[in-house]
């Protein structure tokens, strides 16, 4: 397992630095790793905040000097911050456009996750001449991993406590679908790889926006086909694999969506739901997935769009996005627009059997 | 010439054009080096063509070779091209918008579906950076006779067909216009498929004569026991009587209608899940549509056991391919459909075609060893007609060769191709322009039935062989004849494909074959 943190700082008009020199924030990793969920195969690499302006360095900021290996980054500066001499930071020139979204981009070859951040202050949380922690005593940074899960899915996991109880609104490749923190600015979702060097977009509600990519060796294994929409229109996807019929083993849908584990058995697909329909304006999604690569039998996955005709939508049009394969191996993306059945036929469910492909299994 | 013009009475009077000075015209054409200027009232304008009323009469305009001003221009950023498909099933399911969505995909074009329902839905292209409309492709999925019929009815712009026009929607057609539909180069191949008899997977059967399929369909194989298996009614499931695939069905296996009992399906999906489901179901769907079911080969009476496949349909060595089509109308078609079709045949929509599950036509080739089975039967056949020096011959001819797929065949009888086989003139055609064959020798093999004498059988399939090389040489217009070498050769009925017992073996028999050395 292959699994990296980076952090970053965030802060309001006294900004952290990431330096790219890099320094261990080791204070901040035990807390982290407390809210995290302890992970042992955490390494945490990268850059810790050095604050800038009068104000004393906070504890948690112990910086200890990174090898000399790491790489070098540009450093971004925020107008008004006073900018002071850094010993650490011997040799680094500060980009003077002051508006400079250039990241730290620490790569060393092993390693499989990579964060960016757009790092721009929410003014919430904004307090002048302030080291930012959280309500909890946190500071302000922003952690995110990737790591490959099973079955094709990237585990990803992001602890922002500055953050808390905060809509976040993932894109990957043509996939997007907004998911909330906890109240510890902690949260956690599985999304089925659409690349195989799967990059992820992750953008808060203040406009900043952090980025994570890494391998999915399972990739060309799989395929998926998904839907997505923003609000409630209460779309499914409906997988009938082998001649399945409804209610049968091999029928996926919301009610029934099997996990991972099912193909990572090679037993058959999976459905993914992701986004949370509590918050206004979510973007929602629907990933089928099934192990194409590691079939022995040849078959065909029938895939259905479903869509229940309700008193609100019944005589009108919904919109949603559909995700599929091309004729490349990488994945597009199509509008569409329902014209739902009139309100005669509310409580039926408009069956559309090709908007999706089927999946076709060839064996050998 | 800059300007195409589509008038050939005016075309001496044009050259004067540039010295008259009617003003008050509305728009006014000039070539893009400034020599040749048109007036005229613009009448209409599809993307590509001005046509405009001139002192001349009316002229067609290729907009591409000029420049327009005036208050009648049109705005040609403002031009959303048209395009309605109808049509079969088979292809308005999924391969023609996954065609759609690839090609606006190549054109940078944004694509959004409106559906509403699984027969009726509208793809509109949009560009990517302002989000302005250019084409709004309609699709109605039916079947091939709705296809012809909106074609006829001009509510249609191309028609998707599992099959060729009967003689009645070409006299239609005809009479309503839009030109004949039989006529070579109305219809476009778009994917190779073929009729397959299917079974459930736990059900034993695995060959098939052609004639026991009739009987199948016809009812005079009513039961199971017929093929060894215990005594149990077969169950036939087809499709609604408008199909093109249930005619396909009916009129090249069983060469009539059936009446006989079946339970009928909308889709050859619906027909392939209905039979993968009951182990005493029988069927006849598309290749393309196989789904959890098994595919029964088509046995000839002598043994000889044809399975469809990429090369079997490629090669036409298939009895039951079925070419999927799209008929064009006589008219000329916006410029975004005339480009739509022209992409068709390029490889990144043959790999569309391909991903789809359908057979692509691009050429593969097959070489001599992997040909065993019909080497055997050569030499199993060699004797009386062909003696063994002659098969010998054959094989040194063809060795160290590989034969392609590219195959032409005829239709019954007659000295014309058949359709799969006139697509297969233009592309070899187009693949000696480019040069892909420089350097390299190609062979036209013929073969023949083993019907009649033996001399006369080489002689036919010489005949065969150079005809098809002619019309190769006639369409590559462009070719350096002197980069490859062409070879027609006459082998007679030397190397069998089907059983000549049967007319259907006898048709896969008598073709002509291109070998590359």
């Amino acid at each position: 397992m292959n699994k990296n943190v980076r952090r970053y700082a965030m802060a309001g008009s006294v900004f952290s630095l990431a330096l790219a020199t890099g320094f261990v924030m080791q204070n901040g990793d035990k807390i982290a790793s407390l809210v995290v969920g302890a992970d042992d195969e955490a390494v945490v690499v990268g850059s810790a905040p050095i604050e800038l302006g009068d104000e004393p360095k906070p504890a948690v900021a112990a910086a200890i000097p990174l090898p000399e290996s790491t790489p070098m980054a540009e450093v971004p500066t925020v107008e008004g911050a006073e900018v002071i001499q850094l010993a650490a930071a011997e040799g680094l020139t500060l980009p003077s456009d002051p508006m400079s979204d250039a990241l730290p981009q620490v790569a060393p070859g092993d390693m499989a996750a990579a964060v960016s951040v757009d790092a721009m202050p929410s003014p919430a949380e904004a307090v002048e001449g302030q080291t930012r922690f959280s309500e909890y005593g946190l500071p302000c940074s922003v952690e995110i991993t990737a790591a490959e899960g099973i079955g094709g899915l990237v585990d990803l996991s992001l602890t922002a406590p500055c953050y808390a109880n905060s809509p976040v609104t993932i894109t990957h490749e043509a996939l997007r679908f907004t998911q909330a923190t906890n109240e510890a600015g902690v949260m956690q979702v599985s999304v089925p790889a659409l690349a195989e060097t799967a990059k992820f977009e992750l953008g808060f509600d203040t406009g900043s926006v952090a980025t994570t990519e890494t391998k999915v060796s399972v990739f060309r294994l799989m395929s998926h086909a998904a839907v997505q929409w923003q609000g409630d229109n209460g779309m499914q996807i409906h997988a009938f694999e082998y001649g399945s019929d409804y209610g049968q083993e091999g029928h996926i849908s919301g009610a029934a969506p099997q996990s991972a584990h099912r193909a990572d058995r090679l037993a058959g697909g999976f459905l993914t739901r992701l986004g949370e329909p509590g918050i206004p304006g979510a973007w929602m999604a629907e990933v089928y997935s099934f192990p194409t690569g590691g079939m022995s039998d040849n078959g065909v996955v029938r895939i259905n769009i479903e869509a229940e005709v309700s008193s609100t939508n019944c005589g009108r049009e919904m919109r949603a996005e559909t995700i599929q394969p091309n004729a490349s191996g990488s994945y597009s993306m199509v509008d569409l627009t329902l014209a739902m059945p009139n309100c005669d036929a509310a409580g039926e469910f408009l069956v559309l059997k090709n908007i999706l492909r089927d999946i076709k299994i060839a064996a050998n | 010439m800059l300007l195409a013009l589509r008038c050939a009475a005016v075309s001496a009077a044009l050259l004067f054009v540039s010295l008259t000075a009617a003003f008050g015209q509305d728009i006014l054409l000039t070539s893009r080096d400034g020599s040749i200027t048109v007036e005229g009232n613009l009448l209409s304008y599809d993307g590509e063509f001005y046509r405009l009323d001139t002192d001349y009469g009316v002229l067609t305009v290729d907009g591409q070779g000029v420049v327009c001003s005036g208050p009648g221009c049109p705005d040609l950023t403002a031009y959303v091209a048209q395009l309605r498909i109808s049509g079969a099933r088979t292809m308005g399911e999924v391969l023609l918008p996954a065609l759609v969505e690839a090609y606006a995909v190549a054109r940078d074009l944004r694509v959004k579906r409106a559906v509403s329902d699984d027969t009726h839905f509208e793809y509109k292209m949009t560009t990517r950076l302002d989000d302005r409309l250019v084409a709004r492709i309609q699709f109605r999925v039916s079947n091939s006779d709705e296809g012809f019929a909106d074609l006829v009815a001009e509510e249609a712009d191309l028609a998707m067909t599992v099959r060729e026009p009967l003689t009645e929607e070409v006299r239609r057609g005809i009479e309503a216009g839009i030109g004949d539909l039989s006529a070579p180069r109305r219809a476009r191949i778009v994917a190779l498929d073929g009729l397959v008899p299917i079974v459930a997977q736990n059900n034993p059967l695995r060959r098939l004569t052609l004639e026991e399929l009739a009987g199948i369909l016809s009812g005079e194989i009513a039961d199971w026991s017929a093929f060894g298996q215990a005594e149990n009614a077969i169950e036939l499931h087809g499709q609604l009587p408008t199909s093109g695939v249930q005619q396909g069905a009916e009129a090249r296996i069983l060469a009539g209608d059936t009446h006989r009992a079946m339970t009928r399906h909308a889709s050859n999906a619906e027909l392939s899940d209905a039979v993968a489901r009951s182990p005493f179901a029988i069927g006849v769907t598309s290749f393309s549509e196989v789904g959890n079911a098994s595919v029964v080969l088509i046995d000839g009476p002598c043994g000889r056991a044809i399975a469809p496949g990429r090369l079997s349909l490629k090669a036409e060595d298939y009895p039951l391919a079925t070419p999927l089509f799209l008929y064009t109308p006589a008219r000329r078609l916006p410029l975004f459909a005339r480009e739509f079709l022209n992409w068709l045949t390029s490889p990144a929509a043959q790999l569309v075609v391909q991903r789809s599950g359908f057979v692509n036509q691009s050429p593969e080739r097959i070489p001599l060893a992997a040909q065993g089975d019909r080497l055997a039967a050569a030499i199993m056949n060699a004797g009386e007609g062909v003696p063994l020096p002659e098969v010998q011959r054959m094989i040194s001819d063809l060795s160290e060769a590989a034969r392609l797929t590219t195959t032409f065949r005829f239709r019954g009888g007659s000295a014309r191709m058949d359709t799969q086989s006139e697509g297969n003139v233009d592309l070899l055609a187009r693949a000696l322009e480019a040069g892909v064959y420089d350097d390299r020798t190609l062979i036209f093999a013929g073969f023949s039935d083993g019907q009649g004498p033996a001399d006369g059988n080489k002689r036919i399939s010489r005949q065969r062989a150079e005809a098809a090389w002619q019309a190769v040489k006639k369409e590559a217009r462009t070719a350096d004849w002197s980069r490859v070498t062409v070879r027609s050769i006459g082998f007679g009925e030397a190397l069998p494909m089907g059983c000549d017992d049967v007319e259907w073996g006898r048709q896969i028999n008598r073709r002509v074959e291109v070998w590359l050395q």
